[in-house]
């Protein structure tokens, strides 16, 4: 099929992944309503699954399952012109598999923290699923008022889901606090858009891009433009000094959330931040492009270093996904075909892996907020093997060490750097990968190499079978692909075919 | 022998046999019993051994290139393949590999007494990853199996490790990783350079060779590649995290990492670093400073040594002084030193393996490594002292023993380069009797005075089985290294020669007057960048 | 039976005759057994020695002691080893004659190489495994042979009662067989495994009873210094390489003289062999593991540090002869230090009064002579008096052996823990030891160079030969050759005074012991004085194979049949002709006359007679001196007596100027360098990294506030930076 969005029609077709979504959250918040579901309850014993808003959970996944055949359905499909609102590119579509993936799994992993939590099941999943369509309307938008809604989408219903547990404190603290910082930043963003507007007359990535590269806009308006954007970005992928919140809103939420949005979110800025760069501001990659080398060497630095003296895992993983920001700012920095195909990669990666780390970590800690102090995991994998053998994988994974997905998305990332000749960077990231290795492999030794501290530590560690699902599918996926990523690095690359030709030809290559 | 091995066709399976049958073995001994799992493990590995023994007859010695050679795809946008190959330089160390391993499982079976299962696991999983480090000729397979060795490494040290195991394994951990990871950078730098020359991505160790590469690229490339290599192997003053790692590390860990973790080092150096980067290799400034550092580990860490109060942190630190000749050896950049650099590797791993092996027998019976602790037990511990003075003397290079011939040869290959460096190097003949034989003499010697001393066991049988194939090869190889060194010359030789060709091509180019006859010439559309000095 | 053997002989020793006859074909019998014997009877004694070790072990183990020949003991353990050790040197023995009356019969030209298999081979640098038979080290192995077989001997009476007596033999046959090695070896590399092998093999012996902690610190003394000596054996092989490509004897003697006469490289080859000469052969500076050497059992002092190993060094530079002659400076050097050492060692023997101590100062004193020999170009000379120092220094080592073994018997009797090897507390023992008595005074008489016994005639070549050397026309530094002339000679006169003051003190006077301890001295059994006997004889007539041609035309010669005139210099002859042909090349014909007159027969006579005084004047004094047992004696030593006394104190300031330096540096090179500044630095990267993200984590304070603060301090650094 080919869409010619000139017709009102067509853009339902090319939103159609994204329109489930939506449509589907109301159903699963109608659902919720009817009462029955409502009830979570904190005793133990019962299976989480069959009671109390599991039902519901299981439904908010059928609406993912029909977004991806809707997601599916549109690589059959293409677009005339290049210049629409709404992309209908590889690109776009890879990064939906991202979103649907990330929602999937945090859904799954949710189960039984929403039961014991007393969570509201039906709001839960609904905003989850409101969630990830803003998150595609970020990846999709090819224009920056789209990006901007689909921002505002994503953000409010993660704002919310923030402060879900409204019975923890900090949950709600973490709430406001995300909340507040985030309209701030929101603020510069949208500062960014006027802005571009100003400069260029347009608010679509592509005509900004000719414009620019036309030496039509205006140099000083562009690069305030560049400026107030990479702010906004960098404060929703969390990059140095804008990730300030991170901590405390990982900390806070609760912990699916946590994992959902270390992952969904972070991974819909990035798409989104790529796209606005390398296609509309390509022509002005002097520009940006030292503001982006400091921001990743800064980002992978610091944060790799705060991660160190974190003993509270969530934390810890909070900071992990701060530098793995960084080493996503790198390929952003290196702005080259290999770099964006590195970086969707790597995107999928990070998904998997980190919220297969985090299902083990709510696991641990009893499908609630406790038990989250490194001490806590002492003699942990002698006593759940099967769980320390996998969150092990997924560690070294995070790690970067060969055998496992992390490493080939590290590798990919660094093809990008080296195409663009960015070896400080790639030292600074190497480096600062080893600060990692210390605090990933240091949850690795409390459950290794320390033994428990009373028998029996471990007996009440809650993994439903959903959740299981849940992990084994992230572990195959990260060691099918830490051994044979050949087909995944095809696709991504192959993803960011069509990115290429709408800006004119991505920087760094041909060289 | 080789008729019958080839009608098995064993040249063409017998690499990937041997990186994936321990590979299985890791799935059968988790599988197994606890109790089990001892016998299993070791049984398994003795057969990796047999397997690995038909290399000798299926090996031609008579060529220098790789052999065996077999390449599959495996990511092939990229350009990596699955791609493996031995000669005569991976040869022995894949042989010592899987010989040292069935020998540190065996040494293992009383040091070894909780989760079992787990730790010959990794053990099997380490042989594994270690043999695919020696036979990869894809740089980046190499790569991805010289950082899965730390994965097990790490959890034998952490694991079954002793009282500041922690410690030891995250500092082996970090600083080993630190050197590979700068290597990386410079495979993807190679990598990046190859795909704008060759016009293709490629991983392919053939590949890479063709790269042309300025002096000041190659001295950069050196550089990431050396450090890596040199924390392995270690060199002074990256050497810090070996004792450590080693006292930490249990019997078997430190067998396995004295033996055949270190040569990963060394090898890399024989392998990449000087027909990679031939003209960085032999720059004097280079050279000097690879001897220089070697020298100095000779010494100095011959002289920590002596005063080590913990008989293995001293065995530990010889380590280091025993690797130094082998970096002697390989920058004295001809056959001589580099066959005796690796004459040392084989008979290091030999020797310090035994010897690692022994003090884990000692400390089984004693618990403790103390060498003040000890005293008289010769008397009451005859085959023990006659193994552990063997072991010892062949440690420290008596003639008649395989360390002879090595440190032997390296140090002549050193001479006829560098003589200065050489004389130095050779006062570490004195050095090591200074450090070896006072321990020797305080444990096995002196009066029987403890009583703990007096109830010291003799050596079981199950010990002398494995140390008497140790020491049987320590003196075998001392007096008749000639198997091993005719089998290792020719791919010697072509490392020479390929670093000497380089340096008279990087001659010509700086001394030819004539900028027209100067290296840039196009060659099968292959442009070689001048040699930039 | 025995005549049976004989005939056999002399049929074996015909092959190689007839052949002679037909074309000098030199048939080499079965070398490579003379070298394997040994081996065999080591892993056999070891076999045994460790089965032992295990009964023995059971006793220990239980509280006990062993009791060798007791309920524990297997028979194998004492019988298979008394046969085993001696018979494998019997039959090296025997072979080594075979092959001696073979090569008698032929004038062998260039020496047999007997090649096994390829030892090392790298395809630029070859070294076979290869046996080497010429005159010169059918020499060696006649004497490592026949006098180890004596001291074997010895040793199953001497030994007997010890239970490491198969240890025992194992150790030696061990050492024989690394002797051979060195010796017959046909290249500097296999010679440096015997090298090494013997010096392993010492240290084995020097520290054979363990348990004591002062024997087993001597035993790694005397490893390490002589490791010293190794690195120039190994730095001199390096060099020959780079020179010659190979360190095989016969390319590297046929291509020694393109080498410059004097040139810096022949000389530095020569120099660093020295070196390792200067450490097997206990000289000065490294001499001083050699009276620590003491601490071992007695036939092993005779045999090792005595008879063979540290004659070695002697070996090497005569082997070596072609290059010593290429570098007079080398030669100079060895020449002087031999000098030196011998002056020096003697007077250290002046005072000692341990009775192996006087024996050990004396072979330090008596191997500096035959350095002498052979760095005045008298190759000849110094393998002659290596060969009668073997003779009579093994038998005074097993005459004070025999002496000790029953001083040791006395005392254990009473349970006394007296110095069984003091010489204070000996005195009179000629009544209870008379062969021992005897043998030793022709020992004595010997060393001393009292004519006609098989000393006078090698040390006076030597003295000689100084003397000419230093008198040729073209001699490099010839003041020089005459001090070391000078001081050879007194040194001889102090060795006549020390050796009789010993057998004064021993055998002579009244007896010291003990009156309970007297009753118990006895005669050694016939498994010790048989030795004594032969050796005895040896050191009588040994000296008249190479009797120097001026003497037998003169009187003295006259005196007696002397039918081997100068036969151990034309034996040698093929060997040592092109180091003399390079010296009367440069050097022209040597002197005929002593620095001061006089010719090879005056200065022979005037030397005897001078000994002769000496020994009697010293009988005379010492024997009136009033010597009181260790327990009684109060004196406190001054002046040069306390010098001479504690050796110049040069173990001392080795101690504290070298060994106790290593050990500081060692210390702080650990605890310094490596714990703190290296290691330190490690761990401050972790500590400071921890540091920087714990500063960084600061402002993480939860305040929203903060945050805000910060962000927009970041807004406005990145505006600033992009805008300006």
């Amino acid at each position: 099929m080919e869409l010619d969005f000139s017709r009102q029609l067509h853009f339902w077709w090319a939103l159609l992944p994204e329109i489930i979504l939506c449509a589907w959250g109301m159903v699963v918040l109608i659902a919720g309503v009817s009462g029955k579901h409502k009830k979570g309850g904190a005793e133990e014993g019962g299976d989480p699954t069959l009671s109390g808003g599991a039902d519901l959970g299981w439904l908010a996944l059928v609406g993912v399952l029909l977004s991806a055949l809707a997601n599916g359905w549109l690589y059959g499909v293409t677009e005339v012109g290049r210049t629409s609102m709404i992309a209908v590119d590889g690109f776009r579509l890879f990064a939906n598999w991202i979103f649907l993936i990330a929602a999937a799994l945090s859904i799954l992993i949710s189960f039984a923290y929403v039961y014991r939590q007393r969570l509201q099941a039906g709001e839960f999943y609904a905003l989850m699923l409101f969630a990830t369509a803003g998150m595609m309307f970020m990846a999709g938008g090819r224009d920056l008022i789209v990006i901007f809604l689909g921002l505002e989408v994503m953000s409010i219903a993660v704002y919310a889901l923030t402060a879900f547990n409204r019975r923890e404190r900090k949950s709600a603290e973490a709430g406001l606090k995300y909340f507040l910082l985030g309209a701030f930043a929101t603020g510069f963003f949208l500062y960014g858009i006027a802005l571009t507007y100003g400069a260029t007359g347009s608010t679509n990535v592509s005509v900004i891009g000719e414009r620019i590269a036309s030496g039509a806009a205006s140099g000083t308006l562009t690069t305030l433009a560049i400026t107030f954007l990479i702010i906004g970005f960098g404060f929703k992928v969390s990059a140095v000094p804008f990730h300030m919140w991170t901590p405390d809103v990982y900390e806070g939420a609760p912990a699916p959330v946590t994992a959902f949005m270390s992952a969904g979110v972070k991974a819909a800025a990035f798409v989104a931040f790529l796209r606005v760069f390398l296609v509309a501001f390509d022509a002005s990659y002097e520009t940006w492009y030292p503001v982006l080398w400091w921001l990743a060497a800064i980002t992978m630095v610091s944060a790799n270093l705060m991660a160190l003296v974190q003993s509270n895992v969530k934390r810890m993983l909070a900071y992990s996904s701060i530098a793995h920001a960084g080493y996503l700012l790198v390929a952003l920095t290196a702005a080259n075909e290999t770099a964006a195909a590195g970086m969707l990669f790597y995107l999928l990666i990070y998904t998997v892996m980190n919220i297969g780390a985090f299902a083990i970590v709510i696991g641990a800690a009893h499908q609630a907020e406790e038990r989250l102090q490194v001490e806590d995991y002492a003699g942990f994998g002698w006593a759940r093997p099967f769980l320390g053998v996998v969150l092990t994988i997924f560690l070294l994974s995070l790690a970067g060490f060969p055998g496992t997905g992390g490493f080939m998305a590290k590798i990919y990332v660094l093809q990008g750097a080296a195409d663009a000749q960015l070896w400080y960077l790639s030292v600074i990231l190497v480096l600062t990968t080893i600060a990692s290795y210390w605090y990933y492999l240091r949850l690795a030794w409390f459950m290794w190499m320390k033994d428990q501290v009373t028998e029996g530590q471990h007996t009440l560690v809650i993994t439903p079978f959903p959740m299981r699902i849940a992990l084994i599918a992230s572990v195959c996926v990260v060691l099918y692909l830490g051994f044979a990523p050949g087909a995944a690095i095809d696709f991504a690359r192959d993803s960011v075919q069509g990115l290429g030709a709408v800006g004119g030809g991505l920087l760094g290559l041909g060289q | 022998m080789t008729a019958l091995l080839e009608s098995l066709g064993y040249s063409g399976w017998a690499l990937h046999a041997l990186i994936w049958l321990p590979v299985l073995g890791v799935g059968l001994v988790l599988w197994a019993d606890e109790a089990q799992a001892k016998i299993l493990a070791f049984w398994w590995s003795i057969g990796v051994f047999v397997l690995s023994l038909g290399l000798w007859w299926a090996f031609d010695p008579t060529r220098a290139d790789m052999q065996m050679v077999s390449t599959t795809p495996w990511i092939e946008a990229w350009g990596v393949s699955y791609s493996l190959g031995i000669d005569g330089i991976s040869l022995f160390m894949v042989m010592l590999t899987t010989f040292t391993t069935s020998l540190a499982i065996l040494g293992s079976f009383n040091y070894i007494q909780k989760r079992e299962r787990a730790f010959y696991a990794l053990m099997l999983l380490l042989e594994a990853a270690v043999i695919g480090v020696f036979v990869a000729t894809d740089v980046f397979l190499f790569y991805v199996f010289f950082e899965l060795t730390l994965v097990p490494m790490y959890f034998i040290v952490g694991i079954w490790g002793g009282e500041r195991r922690i410690y030891a394994a995250i500092k082996f951990f970090l600083y080993t990783a630190f050197g590979s990871l700068l290597m990386l950078v410079g495979i993807l730098y190679l990598f990046a350079k190859a795909k704008l020359v060759l016009g293709l991505p490629t991983f392919a160790y053939a590949d890479l060779l063709q790269v042309p590469l300025s002096g000041t690229e190659q001295l950069w490339l050196f550089t990431a590649f050396a450090l890596a290599f040199s924390v392995k192997v270690p060199l002074f003053p990256l050497h810090t995290w070996l004792p450590d790692a080693h006292v930490e590390a249990p019997t078997p860990g430190s067998v396995i990492l004295a033996a055949v973790l270190l040569k990963m080092g060394t090898y890399g150096f024989l392998r990449f670093l000087l027909p990679l980067f031939p003209v960085a290799a032999q720059h004097p400034t280079v050279v000097t400073t690879m001897l220089v550092l070697g020298v100095i580990g000779i010494l100095y860490t011959a002289w920590v040594a002596a005063v080590q109060p913990d008989a293995k942190k001293l065995v530990a630190y010889t380590s280091v002084a025993h690797m130094g000749f082998v970096v002697l050896g390989i920058f004295a950049l001809n056959v001589n030193g580099i066959q005796g650099g690796l004459i040392v590797m084989i008979s290091h791993g030999i020797s310090t393996g035994a010897l690692f092996l022994l003090l884990g027998m000692l400390y089984e019976r004693r618990h403790t490594r103390t060498i003040a602790e000890f005293g008289g037990i010769a008397r009451v511990a005859p085959w023990f002292a006659t193994a552990f003075v063997i072991t010892a003397l062949a440690s420290i290079g008596l003639p008649g023993t395989s360390g002879f011939v090595g440190e032997f040869l390296a140090l002549l290959g050193t001479f006829e380069s560098h003589p200065t460096i050489a004389f130095i190097a050779t006062l570490g003949v004195i050095f090591a009797a200074y450090y070896m034989l006072p321990m020797v003499q305080t444990v096995f010697f002196n009066k029987l005075e403890t009583d703990e001393n007096r109830q010291i066991k003799d050596l079981s049988s199950r010990e002398m089985v494995i140390l008497a194939p140790l020491c049987a090869l320590m003196i075998l190889i001392g007096w008749h290294p000639t198997p091993l060194l005719e089998r290792m010359e020719p791919s010697v030789r072509a490392v020479i020669e390929r670093v000497e060709a380089a340096g008279a091509a990087d001659a010509q180019a700086s001394f030819d007057p004539t900028p027209d006859a100067g290296p840039d010439v196009e060659d099968d559309g292959i442009q070689v960048t001048d040699g930039d000095e | 039976m025995v005549s049976g053997v004989f005939a056999s002989l002399i049929a074996l020793t015909q092959g190689g005759g007839q052949a002679a006859a037909e074309g000098a074909h030199f048939e080499p019998f079965l070398p490579g057994l003379v070298v394997l014997l040994p081996l065999l009877g080591f892993l056999a004694n070891g076999i045994l020695a460790l089965r032992h070790g295990r009964a023995s072990a059971d006793a220990v183990r239980a509280g006990g002691e062993f009791n060798l020949g007791g309920p524990d003991s297997r028979p194998s353990t004492h019988t298979l080893p008394t046969w085993i050790g001696p018979g494998v040197m019997a039959g090296a023995f025997l072979i080594t004659l075979v092959n001696f009356g073979r090569m008698l019969g032929v004038h062998l030209e260039a020496p047999v190489v007997v090649h096994y298999w390829t030892w090392m081979a790298t395809g630029t640098f070859t070294v076979d495994a290869a046996l080497q038979l010429d005159q010169l080290s059918m020499i060696m192995m006649m004497i490592i042979t026949g006098v180890g077989f004596l001291i074997h001997v010895f040793s199953v009476g001497y030994m007997k009662e010890d239970p490491g007596y198969p240890r025992y033999f194992a150790y030696l046959n061990l050492f024989v067989f690394f002797m051979l090695v060195l010796v017959m070896g046909s290249s500097y590399a296999l010679m440096f495994v015997g090298w090494e092998g013997v010096g392993l093999c010492s240290y084995l012996l020097i520290g054979f009873w363990f348990a004591d902690r002062e024997k087993a610190d001597a035993g790694k003394k005397a490893f390490i210094v002589n490791r010293i000596g190794d690195v120039g054996f190994l730095i001199a092989m390096f060099l020959l390489y780079k020179a010659f490509h190979t360190v095989d004897f016969v390319p590297v003697f046929a291509e020694a003289e393109t080498l410059a006469y004097g040139g810096a490289l022949v000389t530095a080859i020569t120099l660093f062999f020295f070196l390792g000469a200067v450490g097997k052969s206990a000289q000065m500076p490294l001499y001083v593991w050699l009276p620590d050497a003491m601490a071992g059992p007695t036939p092993v002092s005779a045999l090792i540090h005595a008879a063979t190993m540290v004659t070695a060094g002697v070996y090497l530079v005569a082997r070596s002869s072609v290059l010593f002659a290429l570098s007079p400076v080398a030669s100079a050097t060895v020449a002087g230090v031999g000098a030196l050492t011998a002056l020096f060692a003697a007077t250290i023997a002046l005072k000692q009064n341990d009775i192996k101590k006087v024996l050990a100062y004396s072979t330090v004193s008596q191997l500096g002579y035959m350095f002498v020999g052979v760095g005045v170009g008298a190759y000849a000379a110094g393998v002659f008096h290596l060969m009668t120092h073997a003779f009579f220094k093994a038998l005074l080592f097993l005459g004070s052996g025999a002496v000790i073994h029953a001083m040791h018997h006395a005392y254990h009797s009473t349970h006394r823990h007296e110095d069984a090897q003091d010489m204070r507390n000996m005195g009179g023992l000629k009544a209870y030891m008379p062969i021992t008595w005897a043998t030793m005074w022709v020992a004595t008489l010997a060393i001393a160079g009292i004519w006609p016994f098989a000393g006078f005639f090698s040390k006076d070549e030597i003295i000689w030969q100084t003397a000419a050397f230093g008198g040729a026309a073209g001699a490099p530094f010839p003041t020089l050759y005459t001090i070391y002339w000078i001081i050879a000679l007194a040194a001889a006169m102090l060795t006549a005074f020390y050796m009789t003051r010993m057998m004064v003190m021993t055998f002579h006077g009244t007896n010291r012991t003990g009156e309970a301890e007297a009753k118990q001295l006895h005669e050694a059994p016939a498994t010790m004085w048989i030795p004594l006997a032969v050796l005895a004889a040896l050191s009588a007539f040994g000296g008249w194979i190479n009797v120097p041609e001026a003497i037998q035309n003169s009187f003295l010669g006259g005196m007696g049949a002397f039918p081997m005139s100068e036969w151990l210099h034309h034996w040698l002859e093929p060997l040592t002709a092109q180091a003399h042909h390079i010296q009367e090349v440069n050097l022209g014909e040597l002197s005929h006359s002593a620095p001061f007159g006089g010719g090879e027969v005056l200065w022979a006579v005037l030397s005897t007679v001078a000994a002769g005084v000496v020994v009697l004047l010293t009988i005379r004094t010492v024997g009136r001196q009033k010597i009181v047992s260790v327990a009684e004696d109060t004196t406190e030593l001054t002046g040069i007596s306390a010098l001479l006394y504690n050796k110049y104190y040069v173990d001392e300031i080795y101690d504290r100027f070298i060994v106790q330096p290593i050990i500081e540096a060692s210390r702080f090179c650990w605890r310094v360098v490596d714990a703190r500044i290296i290691d330190g630095t490690v761990n401050a990267v972790g500590l400071v990294s921890k540091g920087i993200g714990w500063g960084i984590s600061m402002f993480q304070t939860g305040s929203v506030n903060t945050y805000a603060f910060i962000l927009t301090v970041g807004v406005l650094v990145i505006l600033g930076a992009s805008l300006f």
